[in-house]
């Protein structure tokens, strides 16, 4: 039975990362239409149950307007629907109840682990980070961008990857 | 026994080869656990006992910012990839890659604050690889 309850969150995860196939979002949906499921399952059924039933009907209802009209609440159902698979994944990972465990920041040369006073500091450090990949990641496309052109005209992926990991260096 | 020794030095070598790739780096950030002014917020996997993201902040401080320059420059010849911007008319890195781990530096002029970013293990590959993916399509 662990081993199931396993399956079912690995598939939230691969669902929320996007990865899923038609048949596995069928079994998270028929899981969480049980009655009985673990508790640190419970905060999805909500969420599942809506992007099953209600989704699609919300989606449906809507008149068709015209083209931009259209289109912003095709992407705000989406951003919707996004943002409810976020708030998930956060109740995933703080089913354990500090995410953070282990974790520390030093202030004045003190050192804190106390979740309640670093949770916040680590979730801005985080985003932070993640910006600043962004950022660089995309300083790292323009850098390859004159080159672009010529790589894409190389007729396989394989050849691709090797001429860009030697443009890198990486070869 | 001869092959079984020289095997289980290359395999030990190859081990630490990483770690003494961003040498100057680590010290330099060891250095500054020990600094009153110095920030510094640790995210650590506890299953796997490492930490996953480092960042260590200060401002205004020109001596230790000149430490980190040259600490990044001694490791240079064994990053996998550098990526530097224009800064104040000078280049300075932004970026630096090794095998497993990646630092970044960014550097704030209007508050003289710099940030340096640890990033270890899958956090990094999966942000690469994310672009890799960007690229082929």
């Amino acid at each position: 039975m662990n081993t199931d309850y396993n399956r079912i969150e690995k598939l939230a995860e691969r669902f929320f990362d996007g990865l899923t196939s038609n048949a596995e979002e069928e079994e998270l949906y028929t899981f969480f239409r049980k009655e009985d499921i673990p508790a640190s399952l419970e905060p999805y059924r909500k969420l599942f149950n809506y992007i099953e039933n209600e989704l699609p009907v919300a989606l449906a209802a809507q008149p068709r307007t015209s083209g931009p009209r259209r289109r912003l609440m095709l992407w705000t159902s989406i951003a919707a629907s996004l943002i409810l698979a976020a708030g998930a994944t956060i109740l995933l990972h703080r089913h354990t109840d500090n995410p953070f465990e282990g974790s520390y920041i030093i202030r004045k040369g003190v050192r804190i682990t106390d979740p309640k006073v670093i949770r916040s500091e680590l979730e801005a450090t985080l985003l932070q980070a993640e910006l600043q990949c962004e950022e660089l990641e995309s300083l790292r496309s323009q850098a390859f961008e004159p080159y672009e052109d010529f790589i894409r005209q190389i007729p396989d992926e394989y050849t691709q990857e090797i001429v860009r990991d030697f443009l890198t260096g990486n070869f | 026994m001869k092959a079984i020794t020289i095997i289980v030095f290359l395999a030990v070598g190859s081990l630490f080869a990483d770690l003494v790739a961003q040498e100057h780096i680590l010290s330099f950030i060891k250095k500054c656990e020990s600094i009153e002014s110095v920030e510094m917020d640790a995210i650590r996997n506890p299953k796997e006992n490492n930490v996953t993201l480092l960042a260590i902040r200060f401002s205004d401080n020109d001596d230790l910012l000149n430490e980190l320059l040259a600490a990044f420059k001694a490791d240079e010849p064994n990053a996998n990839e550098i990526i530097e911007r224009k800064v104040d008319g000078k280049m300075m890195p932004s970026m630096i890659t090794f095998d497993e781990v990646c630092f970044s530096v960014k550097i704030a002029k209007e508050t003289k604050t710099v940030s340096l970013t640890q990033m270890n293990g899958d956090k990094i590959k999966s942000k690469i690889a994310a672009e890799r993916r960007k690229h082929i399509h």
